[in-house]
């Protein structure tokens, strides 16, 4: 892991920006060292033992990742992340079954991951955009939501959890909601995964993606979760070695299932980074852990809100998950978080890749704080005596400026 | 006198400063702005207005040149930030352009 004697000023390392990347525990950097110096080969591809070897370890990740989110292995498709793998469901299935005029309803919570394929796709298909709007607390807007549904969407795409305000949506609610207007639901759980329980049987949803290294993982690795219906319906968006079962000079046949989808070398050093930070999650629970970053949370909130000039975005209604962001009226977050810099504590400031939303609250940019297993109460402590000592340092400080 | 206002703006921190600037013919008489920045990128407009009054226009494209040089190889200033301190020169150029029309 990241060492904590790393900080440049002198003091601990306090790391609080795991929402953009968590740090990867000393097991999970083994496991992908040991696999590197005993194992390295390619995977589906050879007979020798290291070519068996790592591709029973690629298809053991593929399994583990499969029980971790609550699906069957056949329809976990291994990708570089949560991106690609939202740019494969519009490139792969959206391009093939919507067409010009269907309504695609996209929460404007949504990271830009998740909001700018599918603006690509529309202007390229024809099909309509609508945005259902967030309300200040962190959840979508009743009205805005049933105006939606109104449209019929034949997709509905959503964060699982925001990655500026840290709500948990009710997924599995919006889900039922959507089917019965007969929409398909598309789920980025990027923010949530390996931080609070995920469930994608039991929520319902068609699709959902995720990012490993989010979770304790190492970089390079995500997967796309598809129902069956959504992977019979899906065309392969890369060809390539590996996607296939035949291929004469007249053409190819795609391979079944899964494997049709997965053209090249895969990422296998970070397949078993994976899943080892997925058995270092599991030792601990992911209950433990969500009740961690959630107490965090709380006490984040709790002093944010004695400090003079600070805003937390949302409010605390049980739905935090691991992060909270806020606003400042005396310091810009750019300078909020080079403050903190160099005095060694490290958070996220600007609009988070969620411009549309700070936008609809007409906001520039916030100040983030996100936690992992790694972070205690006396770095909320940290964080919170340097916030205050800066605001204090600026108490006519103002945002906007002016010289006449 | 002639006057002309344009702005200079960052979408990716929301940062916008917009600045006046007052020419009699050639030659800037008084420079002013406002907007929303970060401190790099205020006090970059401040000193910039500050430099630029009493001089000609081709004069100011030669100092935002040799400023924007000055930014680039800074090693105090991050790769991420130079856009904040480089934010007002876009906005005197700006000015620059509408005043040539």
């Amino acid at each position: 892991m990241l060492n904590q004697g790393n900080s440049a000023f002198g003091s601990p390392l306090v790391y609080l920006d795991s929402a953009a990347t968590s740090l990867m525990p000393q097991m999970v950097i083994d496991a992908m060292s040991e696999y590197e110096e005993t194992t390295r080969s390619n995977i589906h591809r050879g007979i020798h033992r290291f070519a068996e070897t790592s591709t029973e370890l690629y298809e053991e990740a593929r399994e583990c990742l499969a029980q971790t989110i609550g699906c069957a292995a056949k329809n976990v498709i291994l990708t570089h992340g949560a991106t690609e793998s939202i740019n494969m469901m519009a490139r792969g299935w959206a391009a093939n079954v919507l067409r010009k005029k269907d309504v695609v309803a996209l929460f404007v919570d949504n990271h830009h991951a998740n909001i700018v394929p599918w603006q690509m796709l529309a202007a390229e298909k024809g099909m309509e955009l609508v945005f259902v709007e967030i309300e200040r607390q962190g959840n979508y807007d009743e009205l805005s939501w049933e105006r939606a549904l109104s449209l019929k969407p034949k997709l509905v795409v959503l964060p699982h959890v925001c990655n500026v305000t840290g709500f948990m949506h009710s997924v599995s609610n919006i889900t039922d909601t959507a089917h019965s207007v007969g929409a398909c639901v598309l789920v980025d759980c990027a923010q949530g995964f390996g931080h609070v329980p995920l469930d994608v049987g039991a929520w319902g949803m068609d699709a959902a993606v995720g990012s490993s290294h989010k979770a304790y993982g190492p970089f390079g690795i995500g997967f796309l979760y598809a129902n069956d219906q959504v992977i019979d319906e899906m065309k392969p968006v890369y060809g390539g070695g590996g996607m296939v079962s035949m291929v004469t000079r007249e053409g190819f046949t795609a391979a079944e299932g899964t494997a049709a989808f997965e053209a090249g070398t895969p990422a296998v050093s970070a397949a078993v980074g994976m899943k080892a930070s997925l058995v270092f999650i599991d030792g601990l629970g992911i209950e433990a852990l969500a009740a961690h970053s959630s107490y965090l949370c709380d006490e984040t909130r709790r002093g944010l809100d004695l400090i003079p000039g600070i805003k937390p975005l949302g409010e605390r209604r049980g739905r935090d998950s691991s992060m909270v962001s806020f606003v400042s009226e005396r310091i810009h977050p750019h300078d909020i978080a080079a403050g903190l810099d160099r005095r060694g504590i490290a958070v996220r400031a600007g609009h988070h890749c969620a411009m549309p939303l700070h936008e609809s609250w007409g906001i520039p940019a916030t100040v983030r704080v996100s936690f992992g297993v790694y972070n205690t109460r006396q770095d909320v402590e940290s964080f919170l005596e340097a916030l205050e000592e800066m605001h204090e340092e600026r108490k006519d400080g103002v945002v906007f400026s002016h010289r006449k | 006198m002639e006057s002309f206002s344009a702005i200079g703006s960052n979408p990716l921190c929301g940062d916008s400063v917009t600045v006046f600037i007052d020419f009699d013919g050639d030659r800037i008489v008084d420079a002013r702005w406002e907007g929303y920045g970060c401190d790099l990128c205020l006090k970059s407009v401040d000193d910039l207005l500050d430099e630029i009054i009493g001089r000609a226009p081709r004069e100011i494209e030669e100092l935002i040149e040799a400023n924007k040089a000055q930014v680039a190889n800074d090693s105090d200033i991050g790769r991420t930030r130079k856009k904040c301190a480089l934010l007002p020169f876009e906005a005197v150029e700006n000015v620059l352009s509408l005043h040539s029309r």
